[in-house]
């Protein structure tokens, strides 16, 4: 074997000569690139020997990490999608496992986001069959299925994140429903049961705060709260009318911070109701996100071009800071759904805005992880072609990094 | 009183007895069966009535048009949200083979450019089938003129409108005429 190299490695330094002399020459050419063949299979085959054979394997099942701060929790409940998980400070975003669900499904976490708690509806024939309505409990590290919870129903709508929450200590889910009355089912997690059903007439979706409390938006422009006692009992209260229903509603994805009980009701028009939640009367301020631009606050004309909040999970809140983040695109009233092109950063206390973030791409949803180093999601990009989900310096508003595929939905985070 | 105002008037009762009244209490219920059944059509025609020639027109009702119906931009679709039953073998009040319409939908008042009259458009889903697969480019639409939130639902284009069909799947929406509002 070490003759037969020895002859290769002369053979390769003759036709490198060769081709020195002549370089266009054909010939030589030819017996350069044989004779490097040659010698690069000879080595190979030497290295092969030496090289241990690679071991056989055996299937395993990934475990993720229990989740920190900035895991990601895509969900967008359509075509066989649901859950998709990845890491914010992961350079390359990619996903990290998955959790289906099923059409227009509802999902909320926990706040140590151990868990993902999804609210689906199952044919016995897929499309048709018996309709059996469960909230599906996953552990959110091995993606298991833990435990399937029978409930009386949800809504089945755009995703929205104001459909399922959980009370402030997690032991609680609120799930909303219009079949057979506008109502809210309270499932007991622990005891993994249905609580009670209350029923909300008039009024919609749930902002839970407080350990049994929960935050609603009725359609003559008031907020309501319920309380249940500890029989599961409820009493519900509603404010005055703070708001034109009609005109300039308060938007679905408006967010109340389940532990201090703080809400942000934002309107068609950028007017955030801001209404401290709690055992008192139901009242609060109103002010304008424009005005704390330094702008005007649009009205509601169809013709009247300014900067409003457009998209489906438009709005987000750093909880520590107080930092309000609102997807914003200029367009007239009735534009609400329009993606943005802005994201505006508001100090939802001093009602001062504090930066704009252009998007090079215009997107619908928005999030914040909570805690310390901040990252802003920016998702659901516009178009035809590839969405994707870029992930962002929360302060500066820096792209660090990103990822396109043809995603939709919204974006869930710990800490919640 | 103008008849705007009392309808606002009227509403405003209906409202506060229902959410301050259990659906299982007589009122509630004799409630029910008065306001569910008109009050869809009842409020988008109060908000028609407010519609004025001189209202300036809205960016869809400027840019619509009535020739094609398989498109986003056809007239009736002006607060459709939803993939459009014409790409999929319907059209705008027929559903494609197979699937159910919805016995309830919610309402837009839409302006055809034609004759210069708003109509009311009852945006039935068809319903029973797995979500249509539309052909065509122009299909999926999410159009917004006078959408409102969930909490009110005969105005809100993101419902899955299935109720009281065999299944509550979606398959595609479409854009009936009621009748001429206001």
């Amino acid at each position: 074997m070490r003759e037969t190299r020895s002859i290769m490695l002369r053979c390769l330094a003759v036709s490198k000569a060769i081709a020195r002399r002549k370089p266009s020459a054909p010939l030589a050419r030819t017996i350069l690139f044989g004779a490097s063949a040659l010698a690069s299979v000879s080595v190979a085959a030497q290295e092969a020997e030496s090289t241990p054979v690679l071991p056989a394997e055996r299937s395993d099942v990934a475990v993720l990490s229990a989740a920190g701060p900035h895991r990601i929790f895509n969900f967008s409940p359509f075509g066989g999608g649901g859950v998709i998980l990845f890491e914010g400070d992961d350079p390359a975003i990619k996903s990290l496992g998955n959790v289906p669900a099923t059409d227009n499904a509802a999902v909320a976490l926990p706040r140590d986001a151990s868990k993902i708690y999804l609210a689906e509806t199952y044919w016995s024939h897929g499309n048709r069959g018996e309709r059996s309505e469960i909230l599906s409990v996953y552990d959110a590290q091995t993606l298991d299925l833990e435990s399937e919870i029978p409930i009386p129903g949800h809504l089945h709508v755009v995703p929205k994140m104001s459909q399922m929450g959980l009370s402030d200590d997690d032991s609680l889910a609120y799930i909303y429903a219009l079949v057979p009355s506008s109502s809210v089912h309270v499932v007991d997690l622990a005891k993994e049961s249905l609580a009670t059903t209350i029923e909300i007439p008039g009024c919609a979706l749930v902002y839970p705060y407080g350990p049994r409390s929960f935050a609603t938006v009725c359609g003559d422009g008031t907020i309501g709260s319920v309380t249940l006692d500890d029989d599961n009992g409820s009493s519900i209260r509603f404010s005055e009318r703070m708001f034109d229903p009609d005109n300039d509603p308060v938007l679905e994805n408006s967010i109340v911070d389940r532990s201090t009980g703080e809400g942000f009701f934002l309107t068609y028009t950028g007017k955030i109701l801001s209404v401290p939640l709690g055992e008192g009367p139901i009242s609060g301020e109103t002010w304008s996100i424009q005005e704390a631009a330094g702008m005007e606050a649009p009205g509601t004309g169809v013709q009247e071009l300014a900067w409003r909040p457009g998209g489906n999970q438009l709005m987000a809140l750093h909880r520590d800071t107080g930092r309000i983040y609102v997807l914003m695109h200029p367009g007239n009233h009735w534009t609400h759904k329009v993606a943005g092109t802005e994201i505006w950063v508001l100090d939802a206390h001093e009602h001062k805005l504090l930066r704009r973030i252009p998007l090079d791409t215009p997107a619908t949803s928005v999030a914040v992880s909570q805690g310390e180093d901040p990252l802003l999601y920016v998702f659901g990009f516009e178009g035809d072609g590839p969405g994707g989900l870029e992930v962002r310096d929360a302060t500066t508003g820096e792209v660090l990094r990103g990822r396109g595929w043809p995603g939709f939905g919204n974006v869930f985070v710990p800490g919640n | 009183m103008s008849e705007r105002s009392s309808d606002n008037m009227c509403e405003r009762f209906v409202r506060k007895v229902a959410r301050r009244t259990s659906r299982r209490s007589l009122l509630s219920k004799l409630g029910t069966a008065l306001v569910a059944a008109p009050i869809f059509p009842l409020l988008p025609v109060s908000r028609a009535g407010a519609a004025t020639p001189d209202r300036p027109l809205t960016d869809f009702e400027r840019n619509a048009q009535t020739e094609d119906p398989n498109r986003c931009d056809y007239w009736r679709h002006c607060a459709i949200d939803g993939i459009i039953c014409g790409c999929c073998g319907g059209g705008p009040h027929t559903c494609p083979p197979g699937s159910e319409p919805s016995p309830t939908a919610w309402v837009g008042t839409c302006l055809n450019p034609d004759d210069g009259r708003h109509y009311l458009i009852a945006y039935r889903d068809c319903c029973g089938k797995s979500v249509c697969t539309p052909t065509g480019s122009d299909c999926r639409c999410n159009e917004t003129d006078r959408d409102l939130p969930v909490y009110r639902p005969q105005s809100n284009n993101d419902i899955i409108w299935c109720f009281g069909n065999s299944s509550m799947a979606y398959h595609c929406s479409t854009a009936a005429i009621v009748g001429v509002a206001g």
